[in-house]
């Protein structure tokens, strides 16, 4: 017995800790994120990532950008304080009653499950998300207009009839397109439906293999090229997103053209990308956190898709998979830019 | 104090996960990691549950059975087909990985607007302390729904405590004690030990699933990756307790896993408060156990050195 009084006291005294450590919210609670935080003129922001990704680090840095743009400085204007819960849903939540218990004058939520939770659990604190692909599969309102009042934020959803379209300029008699896409990401699956609803409308059949792990990936893309796919239209999703070399690979090897939605993989060889990517969907974010901010209330800003595309073109790999392209092209995008061949790997 | 209560109510919920990897790995001595599969199991059941219009405690229960058909497949396979328990475990996990996404669907289930085990207690909570209700405690305003939550938590795991207390010293339970102490003698005196090695994982996995099944209702969502990395924190839990309650009778080893698993939730609590780099959050849960594990027989150590001088 006298054992179980020990570990009872170990627990007292690492409460304690706890307790001292958060002496300095006492007397404020819960109810103190309702109220403005009357600490000057500096926003307190946290940002809070799931895992560790490439597309959440473009996220971050997009709201950092979008924040210099307004000539806010870390330290003087703002702190910024990061949480990663390293892919762990026990220290998300513990994540979610660390923030939940301090004030803080926004909260940026990147990727789906962090954007559910803070949903639950911070019902007080106003929130900005990013790197959700779809937020009303996630439960996180019936509409984009009708939502949580303390919540709102950009869909990272890509431009899947403007990929499609833009494939079908340069490949006039393409039939077949393939993608890897992973199954336990919910915006993978979405994605993957509505490229598959763009591609069907075009009268393209779309060829999708799944990967669970970065291993499965490159089995994935060489299943697709078995399955004589014409060209690769890859989704965006966390896992293809960080093994997209193994991707390309196989379609520098197969000599089957790589079409893509996130830009950064213009230099590791795609022909095209139509790229709303998460950087982008950062600064957007950061844009609207800074509205929030200066004290438009989150209830009346709908969530919206990434508003600015990029349409980048490669001549240097299009010739190295044998594509002409049609000036055309150009008409059709006008936005179409040429990536300069010096910044090819 | 929000804090505090919050991460001793995510360290409860987890303490049921840390009863199930007790039973598997102290018990029966069963390295069993279904533990990662079965905990989104519970979590996937419950969650498609709700949503299909359930009740909360028959989907609850529900996932509490699911856990145990799981652990129950993982068992027989390595009784019947004598497949090494490591690989039995990873058999069943990886196989309820595609379970899971059929279960749900899709790969996560939001539970956001549905009625929960959770939201029945803030619904008591604005029935007995009003709506919205902050109490004072020395000094911190607490909301009462936020206390309530953690009341109802704590029953909940001394519920289950006592119950596998007591069924641990029916003739059964001593039987499965017997099985994974010393197997040989417990046949000899007739009992059949594959029927209490299916028994006791599949018993295991139904609190694993139960854990996660209170989980995803308390974070409202079920994800078919979150039991990534759970058999590690539960199996952590575990030793931790058993470093600081030395005993080993039954009772304290229970008692041990469930305050191991509150205390590892408080430190990761105390890590995150503290603002350290967020991408040294798990090295810093790794030296947590460290000491954790270590400080014990230190401090044994220096009271021996004490009593010679």
């Amino acid at each position: 017995m006298k054992s179980f009084f020990s570990g009872i006291l170990a627990l007292f005294i690492v409460s304690a800790i706890l307790l001292l450590s958060d002496i300095s919210n006492r007397e404020k609670g819960k109810d103190a994120l309702r109220q403005k935080p009357t600490s000057g003129t500096m926003f307190k922001l946290a940002l809070v990532h799931y895992v560790d990704s490439p597309n959440s680090e473009d996220c971050e840095k997009g709201i950092r950008k979008a924040l210099a743009d307004k000539k806010l400085v870390e330290g003087v204007d703002f702190s910024l304080k990061i949480f990663n819960a390293q892919g762990d849903i026990a220290t998300l939540n513990s994540i979610a009653e660390s923030v939940g218990n301090e004030t803080w004058d926004l909260v940026f939520a990147l990727s789906t499950p962090t954007t559910q939770l803070f949903a639950k659990k911070l019902q007080g604190a106003k929130i900005v998300f990013t790197n959700v692909g779809d937020p009303q599969a996630a439960g996180l309102g019936k509409s984009y207009a009708d939502h949580l009042s303390n919540l709102c934020g950009i869909s990272t959803m890509s431009d899947f009839d403007g990929l499609i379209k833009l494939v079908q300029t340069l490949h006039p008699r393409i039939k077949c397109v393939g993608t890897v896409f992973t199954p336990v990401e919910l915006n993978s699956v979405s994605f993957k439906n509505n490229l598959d609803i763009s591609a069907k409308k075009q009268g393209i059949k779309l060829v999708a293999v799944p990967a669970n792990s970065a291993t499965e990936v490159l089995d994935a893309a060489n299943s697709l090229v078995a399955q004589r796919i014409e060209a690769f239209c890859q989704i965006s999703d966390n896992l293809t997103g960080s093994s997209s070399a193994a991707i390309l690979k196989v379609s520098h090897d197969s000599r089957i053209p790589y079409y893509s939605f996130v830009t950064p993989q213009m230099k590791q060889g795609a022909v095209a990308v139509c790229g709303r990517d998460y950087f982008e969907a950062g600064v957007e974010a950061g844009q609207m956190g800074i509205e929030i901010l200066s004290g438009t209330n989150p209830a009346t800003i709908p969530y919206r898709n990434v508003e600015k595309t990029n349409y980048i073109i490669s001549l240097e790999a299009a010739r190295f998979f044998k594509i002409v392209v049609p000036d055309q092209v150009f008409k059709t995008f006008p936005t179409l830019t040429i990536m300069k061949p010096s910044s090819q790997k | 104090m929000t804090l505090l209560i919050g991460s001793i109510t995510i360290g409860l919920i987890l303490a049921l996960l840390a009863l199930g990897i007790f039973i598997s790995f102290r018990i029966f001595d069963f390295p069993d990691i279904t533990a990662e599969g079965s905990f989104t199991f519970g979590a996937s059941i419950a969650a498609s549950l709700i949503v299909a219009g359930i009740n909360p405690v028959a989907a609850t229960a529900l996932a509490f059975v699911g856990g145990m058909l799981a652990g129950a497949a993982t068992g027989f396979i390595h009784t019947r087909f004598k497949i090494n328990p490591l690989l039995s475990g990873i058999l069943v996990m990886t196989a309820l990985y595609s379970v899971n996404l059929h279960v749900m669907g899709k790969s996560n289930v939001p539970l956001l607007s549905q009625n929960t085990l959770f939201t029945w207690f803030e619904d008591f909570s604005n029935n007995i302390s009003g709506k919205d209700a902050v109490v004072n405690l020395i000094g911190w305003s607490v909301p009462a729904r936020d206390l309530w939550t953690l009341c109802f938590c704590l029953l909940i795991i001394i519920a289950c405590s006592l119950l596998l207390f007591w069924f641990f010293r029916t003739n059964i339970g001593t039987a499965m004690r017997a099985t994974g102490d010393n197997d040989q003698m417990i046949r000899a005196l007739g009992v059949n030990t594959k029927v209490m090695i299916i028994a006791g994982v599949a018993l295991s996995n139904g609190f694993i699933a139960l854990s996660g099944s209170m989980l995803a209702q308390f974070q409202g969502f079920a994800d078919v990756q979150m039991g990534i990395g759970m058999m590690v924190w539960g199996l952590a839990s575990v030793i931790i307790g058993e470093a600081l309650i030395s005993e080993n009778s039954l009772g304290m080893v229970i008692a041990g896993a469930v305050i191991g698993a509150v205390l590892f939730r408080l430190l990761v609590a105390i890590a995150l408060r503290w603002g350290m780099n967020p991408n040294d959050l798990k090295l810093i849960t790794a030296g947590f156990v460290f000491i954790a594990l270590v400080l014990p027989g230190i401090m044994k150590k220096t009271k021996k050195i004490k009593l010679i001088q």
